[in-house]
């Protein structure tokens, strides 16, 4: 099998850049039609996904094979995520024209000494630009004992950051998944970025049903990918992220793989809870886990936040899920950013309620300030590192960051943020109202440097 | 060699950071979009929750793709460049070119130069990843603003007393922010004009004043070089202080050097000193007793850069405290490493070493351990196994929110006793307790 796959853009026509009302593109969605941006601002890469979704995994140590600037991030992981050790071969300019394998072989060296499970070797842009050989990874995972597992990230081949997930999937599910005795009461949940309590709500309520939960590869070990080919099924959490393992899993093992729309939400978790009650042929123990769940939310405690207008801007999943808990709570969706489109998550878009335009956007703060001047909307419910561009222009904001936003109890927290906002939006008059953006920005149409690429 | 869990980041973020320091510049990077999240992960989270208008996903990028590998990715810096100066709202750009467009061999300086020969304030610094860490990215960057000049700036009117402060790194000195205004303030107090360059209020005037400052003073290795370049270019003196001055009697130190080569009323000297030094007493009374009976003097390790643990190992030995360990992590050039050695005065136990390499550093410190552990939130771990109080003082740091503190001059000194001293104390109020544990 090969140890590279080929960009979400290639595999699932995944469109990264857009601003227009969703009918036009949904229904003109076709293969090939790329869009790209004529300015553009630093996001999330396939590199720092793969190193989010690596660092998580128990007992790893990861080698980021590149400049050391490519291992900054693992600052930000190891500090709120999870502890792991890494090691940066730190090329220079001499290793970028001779080759870095000597100091590849260093760092795996210095890494076990830590007597990790598990090797990670991550490539970044210099190697890849060089074609740097690294099969001296299998030499000394020969001799050491200890799986050194390569990823082949380029960082610049795909427009979409979480092909980062992609990219890492493929590589662990190649080099983990293992023929295993088959359980009929195992689900695999495909959790590759949910908070640990997140992951905490959805193995309790599958515990009520008498289920065996094996999570992966969010927070597993080595045997979590062993357990997982003698599921009787998997489920997504994420829909767009999940889609690489399941697949792969439905694919080489007969796994059948369900995607429910993610769980954020009441109804929505109702109704991932009812995919795996079908499946499992356990519709009543689910009918009567939901009633009683259901009945400790109180929507009457929210209801400052009915008939109000809210803009979500996060990744494409996540803000599915949260404009359905919105409708819940008697909210109004007045604008939508999401990170990309693609053939997983299409669906969902053709059936968009509101006469407001669809931006797709990882980042690019100059279009969402652009948006949200001329929305006007309530409050502002971003991912990380966006709030503060709302609050900044007077509209109340939350973050989604960290939150957790799954199942009963993630509904509960979300609510509770978004009531906060409401009660007192004192926070945001505190800032300067100076933008870094010229007046004539604010002029043109958001979608002013989105253009179609010419091949 | 192949690093563990290096600290000091690449050179590309250093650049970064420090345009992003300078008050509405502009940063255009030519790189693949990672870098640009990698600083704001790096700089923005572990340099103390540092955030920046111009910066995190307001960076201007042109994260370059496949195709621009293959063919040359000149023209999407040429529409990046175009577009940043129409949207983005700057009295300086800078174009910053990182590792992936400098090996396809993209021009990114003669394309930069088509904007600066249509009048625009833009100009370029080569600092890709691959080059070195982020103090040689600070460097590089400073030299580009100096080379460069005319290109943005016109040479003001001579104002006396300029003192030009270098050597204080943005983001990679976690208190660079603070320092420089304590130095600033005090500067003023001399009835002189310090010149940070960076931070609060530094824009391009700060900039402009580089050229025509009195005197220069390099507070640690990085930055010499650029006073080199402006002694050469404008004949400005240079005083190589190599070290961040934390308290009151290094502080005088300083202002005593700087008299000798500017004007500063002796008196006015005179009278400012023995105010801070009353001051400094004052509050050190108050502390007097816990120093004593809290058992601050201890033997202590100090893992930081060069200006910081110089600095911070003067002014605690001067508070009695006993230097065990100094390990230095900035990697200095060669032929500062006499000098560091030379200021630390009072002779640390072990030798003084030079590591980068966190398993390393570990190492070294459990070889002979202190009990007190100044050093980033990496030596956290093994001050947990050592079971030792430890104190926040070098870059990373990933608990804690830095805005305006910091530990140079004569404030930021008792900062430093309040820090030490409380970590201090809280420790000490687990280790009685109470008899249950021994039932």
């Amino acid at each position: 099998m090969n140890p590279k796959i080929a960009t979400r853009e290639q595999r699932l026509n995944a469109l990264s850049a857009y601003y227009g009302l969703p009918g036009t593109l949904v229904n003109g969605f076709s293969l090939g039609k790329q869009m790209i941006r004529t300015f553009s601002q630093s996001n999330f890469d396939e590199i720092l996904h793969t190193l989010y979704l690596l660092n998580s995994i128990s007992g790893a140590g990861v080698v980021i094979h590149g400049a050391r600037g490519c291992s900054s991030a693992e600052i930000y992981f190891n500090t709120l995520e999870n502890e792991n050790y890494w090691v940066s071969t730190d090329l220079d300019e001499k290793d970028s024209i001779l080759g870095g394998e000597a100091k590849l072989k260093r760092a795996i060296e210095k890494i076990s000494k830590h007597d990790p499970s598990i090797i990670f070797v991550v490539t970044t842009p210099i190697v890849c630009i060089n074609a740097d050989d690294i099969s001296i990874t299998e030499v000394l995972s020969e001799e050491s004992g200890i799986p050194i597992i390569p990823i082949y990230c380029d960082g610049f081949k795909s427009r979409i950051g979480i092909n980062g997930y992609d990219v890492a999937s493929h590589s662990l599910a190649k080099s983990l998944f293992k023929p295993a005795q088959p359980y009929e009461k195992r689900i695999n949940i495909i959790s590759i970025s949910e908070e640990e309590r997140d992951i905490y709500e959805l193995k309790r309520l599958l515990n009520l049903l008498g289920l065996e939960v094996n999570v992966f590869p969010r927070f597993a070990s080595i045997s979590n990918f062993k357990l997982a080919t003698g599921a009787k099924a998997s489920i997504s959490v994420n829909t767009d992220f999940s889609d690489y393992l399941g697949k792969y899993l439905e694919e080489y093992y007969d796994i059948p793989f369900l995607q429910p729309s993610m769980p954020v939400g009441i109804e929505s978790t109702n109704e991932w809870l009812k995919a795996v009650g079908e499946k499992f042929a356990i519709k009543d123990e689910v009918e009567s886990l939901i009633q009683n769940e259901t009945k400790q939310f109180d929507f009457s405690t929210y209801k400052i936040i009915r008939d109000k207008k809210i803009y979500v801007s996060s990744q494409s999943s996540i803000s599915i899920g949260i404009s359905g808990f919105l409708k819940e709570l008697g909210a109004e969706l007045v604008g939508l950013t999401i990170s990309h489109l693609d053939d997983v998550n299409l669906s969902h878009f053709k059936n968009l309620e509101g006469n407001f335009p669809l931006h797709i956007a990882q980042g690019q703060a100059f279009e969402l300030v652009n948006i949200l001047k001329r929305v006007k909307p309530d409050l502002y419910i971003g991912g990380a590192g966006q709030a503060a561009l709302a609050a900044k222009l007077g509209i109340p904001a939350i973050s989604t960051y960290r939150l957790g936003l799954i199942g009963y109890s993630g509904a509960k927290r979300l609510a509770e943020k978004i009531n906060n906002a409401f009660i007192n939006p004192c926070f945001i008059h505190k800032f300067s109202t100076i933008s870094i953006y010229k007046d004539q920005w604010y002029q043109k149409s958001p979608n002013w440097h989105i253009k179609q690429e010419v091949r | 060699m192949a690093i563990e869990s290096p600290r000091n980041l690449c050179a590309i973020q250093g650049a970064i950071q420090s345009a992003l320091a300078i008050k509405r510049c502009v940063p255009i990077l030519h790189t693949t979009s990672g870098c640009g999240m990698q600083h704001y992960m790096g700089y923005g989270f572990a340099s103390g929750c540092h955030g920046s208008p111009y910066g995190g996903i307001s960076l201007p990028s042109t994260n370059i793709t496949e195709k621009h590998v293959i063919f040359g990715g000149g023209s999407r810096l040429r529409e990046q460049i175009k577009n940043t100066l129409r949207i983005v709202d700057g009295d300086l750009y800078v174009v910053l070119s990182g590792c992936a467009p400098d090996i396809v061999g993209d021009d990114s300086r003669a394309i930069t130069k088509e904007a600066q020969d249509q009048g625009y304030p833009v100009i370029y610094a080569q600092a890709a990843g691959f080059i070195g860490n982020a103090y040689k990215g600070y460097e590089i960057l400073l030299k580009a603003l100096l080379k460069e000049y005319e290109k943005y700036a016109k040479l003001p009117e001579k104002i006396d007393g300029v003192v030009n402060i270098f050597g204080i790194v943005p983001g990679q000195d976690i208190f660079w922010h603070s320092d420089m205004e304590e130095l600033k303030r005090v500067f003023a107090s001399a009835g002189l004009r310090g010149n940070p360059i960076f931070g609060y209020d530094q824009g391009i005037e700060a900039l402009q004043n580089i050229p025509i400052a009195s005197l220069n003073i390099v507070f640690g290795p990085w930055g010499s070089e650029v006073a080199q370049l402006l002694h050469e270019k404008y004949g400005i003196p240079t005083l190589d202080w190599n070290y961040i001055p934390v308290g009151s009697e290094d502080t005088n130190s300083l202002l005593d050097k700087v008299a000798e080569v500017l004007k500063i009323d002796p008196e006015r000297l005179e009278k400012l000193k023995m105010n801070e030094e009353n001051k400094f007493s004052y509050y050190l009374e108050r502390i007097a007793n816990a120093y004593f009976d809290f058992g601050f003097q201890e033997k202590f390790d100090i893992i930081a850069p060069s200006s910081y643990a110089v600095g911070i190992t003067r002014f605690l030995s001067g508070m009695g405290l006993i230097p065990n360990n100094v390990i230095i992590t900035d990697d200095p050039p060669e032929k500062y490493r006499n000098k560091i050695t030379e200021k630390l005065a009072f002779a640390p136990l072990n030798p003084v070493v030079f590591k980068e390499d966190l398993a390393e550093i570990e190492e070294y410190i459990l070889k002979e351990p202190g009990n007190l552990i100044f050093g980033s939130s990496f030596e956290k771990k093994i001050a947990k196994k050592l079971n030792i109080p430890h104190i926040g003082i070098s870059f990373p740091i990933t608990n804690g929110v830095v805005l305006n503190k910091g530990y140079a001059g004569y404030n930021g000194c008792i900062s430093l006793l309040e820090d030490a001293g409380s970590i201090l104390l809280s420790h000490r109020q687990c280790i009685n307790p109470g008899l249950k544990s021994i039932e």
